[in-house]
This record gives structure tokens, sequence and C-alpha cells, in this order.
């Protein structure tokens, strides 16, 4: 009996031994970490994207790490060619903006023990490991919820709203995150709300402008417009320019703060926008990739939930008290 | 010996060692392969019932996404070509039992009202302005599913309808309807996992979309009745979607992209843990048998070996009753079989032993009664001699005793002795002293007698002296008797010249002081030869007294004289008398030197003798010890030969209990 538990103890213990000796292997070099970085399509300055791979590149030249960023104009192929090349280049880490969350799991399987920090582009929860695959990013309910809020707020009179939400893509994490986010604001507030158009408008301004005549042309009531994003927010404000169409302050929201959405909120032209700090998230998934590149656990990174899958960067509410913050020259 | 009280045989010992441990590693080994297989079974079956329900998810979604492309394509195609009334009638004609999931094709209300369908197509879709399908299809452009509703015809059915933007200016809504039972059939029909069911909600009103039970299609799932769909209903409005085990039944939650809906898939938890249970059933079943098998297995085996160790328990159970006419067999050649040849050796060896015993025991007998008799006597006669022993003893001490006092005695005298030794010297030198005193006495005394006899002379002279000192006295008289008369005659004279003087008158008056002062000295010189004459009669008396005196001073003298001589020769005699009684000193202080000298040497012997008479008694104590002692000892014994005796005797009977020759019968 003795011998047979001493047997065992012995190949427990060089199993345990086996595995922290596995562990180790991954501990890479603390100073100079290299860090590859692809963006599902190109980044124009300005832009959220833009904000992001600059914040990004700032932050990990403060850290002492290198970072090279490709874009993948779209194109899940060109993608996946990226990240196999980062992996033959002996990058530590990958920081991927995917063209599609769906090809997560392939992404993972080239990258190998290589770890990968998703941005912009959230894959299925089952598709994350904690401390290896991660997601950084905002929480796309917190935006749809601030848009809801402040419908309700600025039309709680009401008993009945008449609901307009343009969305992004179809089954893009951001659209069906911040739609749900509304609707789940919406259905709890107790009120009959009655979404008079929910489309897809792709991100696109002209997409929204034709969708927002069509609308106009059932004669239905409407009390809000709720757009996933500033795009096609400012192509209902700029429809209504151009056609001289009076909304009477039905409030126009979007996502993202962009400096034209932040300009029509001045102008009264906009009610709501949320800001999603590209800076933030830039600096977060560098933050995040410094550490798992170097094996450490992203748990004491500020907003890492507990199952160190995710680390959200707070969404920030922009309207017309505090859109100034927001502009930049 | 009793075999049967605290007696454990070696099969149970064996065996209650064994047994438990088999029992113990058979019990564990079954306990963590049913854990390990419980939990894979387990995760498997989640897993097999999350990848049922996540691709069944996914084959809905693309079933819908199917259709909806299929109507966006007549969609567009309707937008894009802008077709006539005739040719848009021709297109839906075409739909009108297409496919099985829209047999009634698509049709397109308008605004005012008209509803074009397919020529085919004879039911009815009510007014349309206000059908949920219209109403619906105008809040997108692109084709979108519709909440459920049941239809004119009273079937539940979904709609897929959009805004048709062809641009008439008409606002125009294409649709086709779905069937929810047909939706049903298809959802159910992708279930992967055996006795899994599988329903559909619309989440944003709580609507059973798909449902085998086909009674609970289209209604709300909140009014369903069961604790299951009561469960998975609060589930759904919290969106809560985490997989979760409820009613029985583990229940995973999935949402259909690009629709409010949610896919509910479960499994009664029974099934998942049917195949555990199996496998528990199974596993107790073989730990149960193998139990059994090894339990009478390892009985068996224990017997087995045991058997010989029972007979020869047997045998030796026999030669502890005193029985060694026992034999043992010796069949296996295992340890076992070492053992019995031995103890049949040893058998052997003890029966000789015992019969070589029971002659030594015999003569053991007779010695033993031999020396019971021996030991008697000397322990008569050891307390014989105890008694001698003691007397002795006491004697020994009452001498110790004197010899003690005449040591005291002798060192007493010593002492005396010496004491007198040192006034015998004492008195030696006091008589050298009295014999020097009284030969200077003698000295002194002949001194005496010297100087006596120059008193006498001188005594003789001084009378002779006195005697001349009376005849000067004599002759002074005959002097002052010559003076006298020549004062007289002087006075008579003064007196005569003094009437001559008085005659011459004044002239003769000097003449007359001188004659008067004549007279004066004359008349003093008669009165000095009257004293001088007295003087010498006093002289001449005291003359005669100092004559008479010396005359007695020189008999005295004479007197002592023949005393001194007489001291003189006493003190010669005294003399002699002290040198003798020097020598007799001297003599007795040699003799006194001499008893000294014994007296001491007494005092050591007798001190030596004291300590030796001591030494003596403590060895006669010893001995009387010893002698007592002896009596004991030879009491000891006397009772053990009596002990030895009865031994040899017990030791007799004992030797005749063993068994060595077969009995007759």
């Amino acid at each position: 009996m003795k011998r047979t538990l001493r047997i065992v103890m012995c190949a427990m213990l060089a199993g345990m031994m086996l595995l922290s000796a596995c562990g180790n292997s991954s501990v890479g070099s603390s100073g100079g970490t290299k860090i590859y970085l692809t963006m599902y399509n190109e980044a124009k300055p300005g832009s959220f994207r833009g904000t992001l791979v600059e914040a990004a590149q700032a932050k990990a030249k403060a850290e002492g790490a290198s970072i090279e960023v490709g874009f993948a104009e779209d194109s899940i192929e060109k993608q996946v060619e990226q990240v196999k090349s980062a992996v033959q280049q002996d990058y530590d880490v990958i920081i991927c903006g995917p063209v599609s969350a769906d090809t997560a799991v392939e992404l993972e399987a080239i990258a190998g023990d290589i770890p990968i920090i998703f941005i912009c582009n959230c894959p299925a929860d089952k598709r994350l490991t904690a401390n290896k695959y991660i997601y950084v990013g905002s929480d796309e309910n917190v935006a749809g919820q601030f848009q809801a809020e402040y419908a309700l707020e600025k039309l709680g009179s009401k008993s009945e709203l008449n609901v307009m939400i343009i969305k992004g893509p179809r089954g893009q994490s951001a659209t069906d995150g911040r739609t749900k986010g509304a609707k789940r604001v919406f259905d709890k507030s107790g009120k009959q709300i009655n979404y008079v158009f929910e489309d897809y408008a792709d991100w696109d301004k002209g997409k929204a402008k034709d969708m927002f005549e069509i609308f106009l042309s059932t004669g239905n009531a409407l009390d809000c417009i709720l757009c996933n994003n500033d795009t096609m927010a400012m192509g209902i404000v700029e429809y209504c320019k151009e056609n001289g169409v009076n909304l009477n302050n039905v409030p126009i929201m979007g996502v993202n703060a962009a400096g034209d959405a932040c300009e029509a909120i001045k102008n009264g032209d906009m009610a709501l926008t949320v800001y999603q700090s590209g800076v933030g998230q830039g600096e977060a998934a560098v933050e995040a990739a410094l550490k798992l590149a170097n094996g450490d656990n992203v748990k004491d990174i500020e907003g890492a939930t507990e199952d160190g899958k995710y680390i959200w960067v707070p969404f920030e509410r922009v309207d017309s008290s505090n859109v100034d913050q927001y502009i930049t020259e | 010996m009793d075999k049967k009280e605290g007696m454990v045989s070696i099969k149970t010992k064996l065996l209650g060692v064994i047994l438990p441990v088999v029992i113990l590693i058979v019990v564990l080994l079954i306990g963590i392969s049913y854990i390990i297989s419980k939990n894979l079974l387990t995760q498997y079956s989640q897993n097999l019932l999350r990848s049922s329900i996540e691709s069944q998810a996914s084959e809905i979604e693309s079933w819908l996404n199917e259709n909806l492309a299929a109507f966006q394509i007549v969609k567009q195609t309707i937008e894009g070509t802008q077709p006539d009334e005739e040719q848009l009638q021709g297109m839906l004609d075409q739909y009108y039992g297409f496919d099985d999931n829209y047999p009634d094709g698509l049709y397109i209300g308008e605004q005012n009202g008209r509803i074009i369908t397919a020529g085919e197509f004879e039911g009815n879709k009510g007014s349309v302005t206000d059908s949920i399908w219209y109403n619906e299809g105008l809040t997108r452009l692109n084709m979108g599913f519709t909440s459920a509703y049941t239809n004119a015809a009273g079937e539940a059915v979904i709609s897929a309808s959009g805004i048709l933007n062809d641009k008439s200016g008409v606002l125009k809504v294409l649709s086709a309807d779905m069937s929810l039972q047909r939706i049903s059939i298809i959802v159910n029909s992708f279930v992967q996992m055996d006795d899994a069911q599988t329903f559909l909600v619309d989440a944003s009103n709580g609507t059973i979309l798909a449902h085998r039970d086909n009674s609970l299609i289209s209604t709300k799932i909140s009014s369903a009745s069961g604790k299951f769909l009561q469960g998975a209903a609060a589930k759904i409005a919290d969106y809560d979607l985490t997989p979760d085990e409820i009613d029985k039944n583990i229940t995973y939650f999935m949402e259909v992209e690009g629709t409010n809906w949610i896919l509910v898939s479960y499994v009664p938890s029974a099934v998942v843990y049917k195949d555990v249970k199996l496998i528990r059933t199974a596993m107790i079943i073989i730990g149960a048998i193998s139990l059994l098998l090894l339990g009478i297995l390892i009985a068996r085996v224990v017997h087995i070996v045991i058997s010989p160790v029972k007979n020869l328990t047997e045998a030796i159970t026999a030669m502890t009753d005193g029985d060694f006419t026992v034999s043992v067999d010796t069949k296996s050649r295992d340890e076992i079989g070492l053992m019995s040849v031995h103890v049949e050796k040893f058998i052997d060896s003890m029966r000789q032993m015992i019969s070589s015993i029971h002659g030594v025991s015999g003569k053991l007998h007779m010695q033993a009664d031999n020396s019971t008799t021996v030991s008697g006597q000397m322990y008569d006669a050891s307390r014989t001699q105890s008694q001698s022993m003691q007397e002795l003893n006491n004697t020994v001490e009452q001498l110790s005793v004197s010899v003690n006092e005449i040591a005291e005695n002798a060192t007493t005298l010593a002492m005396v002795v010496a004491e007198t030794r040192e006034n015998g010297a004492k008195v030696d030198t006091k008589m050298k002293e009295t014999v020097e005193v009284s030969e200077e006495g003698k000295t002194d005394m002949q001194n005496v007698g010297d100087a006596m006899k120059s008193i006498n002379d001188s005594v003789t002279k001084l009378q002779a002296a006195i005697d001349k000192v009376g005849t000067a006295s004599g002759e002074i008289t005959n002097i002052t008797s010559v003076i006298s008369n020549i004062a007289e005659e002087t006075n008579l004279l003064s007196l005569n010249a003094s009437i001559e003087a008085a005659r011459v008158g004044e002239a003769g008056k000097g003449f007359a002081v001188v004659a008067t002062e004549i007279g004066k000295l004359a008349k003093s010189s008669a009165e000095s030869v009257s004293s001088i004459e007295g003087l010498i009669y006093e002289i001449n008396e005291l003359v005669k007294d100092a004559v008479a005196q010396a005359d007695n001073s020189v008999d005295n003298i004479n007197n002592s004289s023949e005393l001194v001589g007489g001291a003189l020769k006493t003190f010669d005699v005294i003399f002699a008398n002290i040198d003798e009684v020097n020598t007799l000193v001297q003599e007795m202080i040699e003799k006194v030197e001499k008893v000294d000298e014994v007296a001491s040497s007494v005092a050591a012997i007798s001190e030596e003798q004291a300590a030796s008479s001591e030494e003596i008694l403590a060895t006669s104590d010893n001995m009387v010890e010893q002698a007592n002692h002896i009596t004991g000892n030879s009491e000891t014994v006397a009772s053990d030969a009596k002990e030895l005796t009865r031994s040899a005797e017990e030791l007799a009977n004992q030797v005749a209990m063993f068994k060595i020759e077969k009995e007759e019968n």
C-alpha cells in the first residue's frame, strides 16, 4: 500500500514539475517585447481605429517594447497571412482587430503559443481563454444602455415610445451588443416600446439616409433615433438638413464621439454619442500584451473581468453638457 | 492449554489483514474510476449538449438565413428590375409551392390595402394594414422575421417581411409565411443528442415559436405551466443565458443570431447521468464479484497454506500435553514442510531426553534425600558452633574490657611515674642547692667562730684598756686634788690680796678687782675640779661596769664559741646526711626513670593489646554472625534439601507424565 502510494505521489510530483516547467517556458524577456498589431482595416488619423493604433504605438514605445502594425484591408486571408508571418518572425504577442470574430479559432490555432489580444471585434466567449486569448474593448451593451437611458430621460413623460434603431452590420458584436443593451433598458422601463424601424445600415451613411427616407414614407410616428454608430446618425442629420426635414427635437443618438458627431451635438443636431476611448483601448491592449508576453496575469489591469478573458475600457456618455471635452482641434 | 480462549487463528489474522486491504483497494479503485468516469461522462454529456445546441442554433440560423436570403434575392430582383404588374405576378407565381418552407410563396401588401399573391394561392392573408406581417415589415428594408401570429387560416405562423423599395411611390411590403409547426419540426430535427429537446422563444415578447408540443406554439412562455418552462422563462426574462439545471433538466440557451430568438435545449439530467448510473451499477457489481472471488481465493489459499500448520499445531498441542508419541507427516516442501521435519526431529530428541531425565530424576531423588539428612546434621552442628562462638565472643568482650582498663591504668601509671621523675629531678636540684647552702652555712659558721675568737681577743684587750683607764683616772684624781689645793691657796691669797688692796685704799682698788677676779677663778677652778672628780668617779664606776660587762662578754663569747663549735659539728653531720640523701635521691631518680620506661612501654603495649582485643572482638563478632549465617544457611540448605527432595519427587512425577512409548492398547 505504502509503496503504491509512494509511486503515485512520485508520479504526481513529476507531473507537477513537468507542468510548472512548461508554464515557465512561455516566460519571455521583459524588455524589448515584440508586439504585432493587425487591424482589420486602415486606421485614418483621428478616427477611432487611428486613435487606437496611435495610442498603442505610443504606449509600446513608452514601455520599451517594439510594435509592428499591419492592416488587413477587410480580408480574412490577408489577416491570416499577417498572423502567420508574425509567428514566423517570433513576435511575442499579437494584438488583433479581427476582420471577422468568427476567425478567432483559426487565428488562435495559427498563433500557437503566442497570446492574442483581440480588439474592436469581440470573438465568442468560448473562443477566449483566460490570460491567453483575451478581448480588450468596451462593453458594447453599455453604449446601447446610455442611448436608451438618455431617451427615457428626455421622453420620460410619454407612456409609449416609437423607437428607430439603425444598426451596424449583421452579426457584428458591436451591432448586437449595442442594440441589445438599448433594448434591455427599454424593456425594463415599463413603457410601451414600438420599434418603428430597425434595420442594418452596416455603419454606412448612405444606407442610413436611404432607410430614413423610406421610414419617413411609412408616416409612422417617431420619438427617438438610436444609431449603432455616429456615421449613421450623421447620415440622418445630413438627410434632414439636405431635405429640410424638421424632426421636432427627436433625439438622434450615435456611438463613438466622432468629430462631426460632437460638432453636431454642439449644434443641437444630435443629442448624444458615446465615447469609446480609442486611447484607452490602445493602451490597455498594449498593457495586456506586455503582461501576457511575460506570462503574467491580466488581473491587475483596470477593468479586467474576474474570469481573465476581458478587459473593459469604459464608455463615456457625451451630450451637450460635456461635448466640449471631446472636440479636438 | 485452552485452544479457544483468546486465541486468534492465523487464518483469521491473515484474512483480517488482507481482506480489509483488498476491500479498501477495490473500493478505492472503483470509487476513483467511478468519480473520474462520472466527471468525464458528465462533462462529455454537457459538451455534447452544448455542441448540439450550438450546431442546432447555427443550423437554424443558416436555415433562417437561407430562407431570408432567398426572399432577399426576390426582393432585390423586384427592386432592381422594377417589373410591371404582370411581370411581378409572374415572379410571385413562380414561388408558389417552390419551397416547402413557405408553400404559399411570396406576396406583397400595399399601403392602400391591396395584396398581390401568387395566382394559385386561394387563401386569405387578412387585412393588409392591420396585419402583423405588413406592420412589422414596414420597420425594415431588409427582410426579417416578424413575431409569431395566427393567420387568417388559423395557423400559427411567422412571416419574413420587409419594405419593397421599388421606388414606385407606393409603400409595399414583401412577405412570406412560414408555419411555426414546420419550424418546430425542423428545429427539433436538428437535435443532435438523444433524448434532448429544443424549443425556440422570441425573447422580445416571450412567445414560444417552436416546441415539440404543438399546443405550446405561439403561446407565451411566461404563462406556460410546469416548473421547467417557468424556470426557463425566468432565466430568459433576466437575460441570463448561462447553462443551468432546471427541474432536473440540464438546460442550455443560445441566441439565434440576427433575431431576438432564443433556442432552449435541454436534456433530462437522468439521461446525462444514465450512463453514469450504469457505470456505477456495473462497477458496484464488478466490485462485489471481484471482492467475493478474491475473498474466496484468499480464504482457500490461506487454508491450503495453513493446513500443514494445523497438523503441526495439533502435534505441538499434544506435545504440550506431554504426549510425545505423536508424529508429524511431512508432505509439503516449503517452509512449513521444513518446520514439520524439524518438529519431528524435535519430538525424537525430546523422547530420548525425557527417558534420560527419568533416570536422572531417580538418582536425583536419592541424592536429595541424602542431602536432606546431611543438611540436618549440618544445621545442628552449625547451631552448636554458633552458640560456642557466642560464648567465646562474650569472653573476648570481657577480655577486651579488662585490657582496656589495664591500658588505661598503665597510661595513668606512666603519667604518674613521669611526674615523679620530674619531681625527683626537682628534689635532686633542691638537694644540691641545700648542700651548697649548708656548705655556705658551714663556712659562715667557721667565720663566726673566727670572729668570736677575735671578739674575745678584742674584749680581753678592752679589759686591759679599761684597766688602764681606771689607773689613769686615779692619777687624774691625784692631779685634781693638787689643783684643788692650789685653787684653795690661790683663793686664800686673793682674799689676803683683797684685804691688803682694801687697806691700800684707792690705789689698791685695781688690785682689789684683780684680786677678786683671781678669787673667782680660783673658785671656778675649785668647782671644775670638783665636777672632774665627779666625772672621774662616774668613769670609775663605768669602767668598773665595763670591766664587769667585759668579763661577762668574755664569758658569753666563750659560751658562743663553744656553741659555734657545736654548730659546726652539727653542720658537718647535716652535710653528711644531705650527701647521703642526695645519693639516695639520685638512685631513686634512676630507678624512677627505669619505672617510667617500663610504665610507658606497658601503656603502649596495653594500648596495642586493647586495639588487638577490639579487633579480636570484632572478628569474634563476625564469627558469631558467620556462625549465625551458617546456621541460617544450613537451615536454608536443609529446607532447600527438603525442597529438592520434593522437586525430585515432582520431577519424577512430571517426567512420568511424558509418554514416550506407545501404550500397548
